[in-house]
């Protein structure tokens, strides 16, 4: 069951104010992974460790010289059909929450779980995105 | 923001490997644990006489990507578990810590 969206809002805000991408149904997500570019997709929760090691982690590790193309974002539990189709183009993963997907079109390239987030600090999450954007992507920040 | 449970124990809400005496482990998302049992919910097993794979290989390809969430809650019995860590604890070759 979803929760509130006026208790949700904020988490999802904590992503967009930073230029991430909301996809928040499944042709948004295929449109999304439809280039030859590379993104990364937030598997977002209402979780602890989505608060405290996640949303943070993301925000530092787009601030790196070396970033994907795109980066977006769908809701588990909330963004339901978003977040299934985002979880198709990732078939060989068991589904979890939260959890990073970087993508080159649309092939899944690197895969963070929601156990190698859990406990975790945003710094350490930071380092193990910018480590998979300096092997997948070549885009530089403006 | 978020929700937290710190009153839960640390390992609440984290992704444990739990090892049995007889070699059976399970993978799951910890409730919680005490003297009586450990209880997991979206937790997949690894069955050594039922599987091709060995436990360590098993545990090396959740460590990579996660586990499948097979059984929605499991109580484990106390007495059965030989050791109890986090998954993120496994090292590469799928082995725990020490071992």
């Amino acid at each position: 069951m979803p929760y509130p969206e006026e208790l949700v809002a904020p988490m999802r805000k904590e992503l967009t104010d930073h230029g991430v991408t909301e996809l928040k149904s499944a042709s948004e997500v295929e449109d999304f992974l439809g280039t030859d570019e590379t993104s990364l997709v937030i598997i977002n929760s209402v979780c602890g460790c989505a608060a405290g090691g996640a949303r943070p982690g993301v925000v530092l590790s787009i601030q790196a010289e070396t970033r994907p193309d795109r980066i977006g974002t769908v809701f588990a539990g909330q963004d339901v059909e978003a977040t299934q189709k985002a979880r198709d183009f990732c078939s060989q993963v068991p589904p979890s929450s939260p959890a990073m997907a970087l993508f080159k079109g649309s092939d899944l390239v690197w895969f963070l779980p929601r156990h190698m987030i859990e406990g975790r600090d945003p710094q350490s999450i930071a380092f193990d995105l910018v480590q998979a954007f300096e092997e997948h992507c070549s885009s530089k920040a403006n | 923001m978020g929700t937290f449970h710190d009153h839960m124990g640390e390992l609440h809400g984290i992704t444990v490997v739990v090892r049995q005496k007889d070699g059976n482990t399970w993978i799951g998302r910890c409730h919680s644990e005490d003297a009586i049992e450990v209880i997991l919910h979206d937790a997949d097993q690894h069955v050594v006489s039922e599987s091709d794979e060995s436990p360590s290989d098993w545990l090396s390809r959740a460590r990579q990507m996660g586990h499948w969430p097979r059984v929605s809650t499991i109580r484990i019995p106390r007495e059965t578990v030989s050791s109890l860590v986090r998954l993120a604890e496994i090292n590469q070759k799928g082995e725990l810590p020490g071992s």
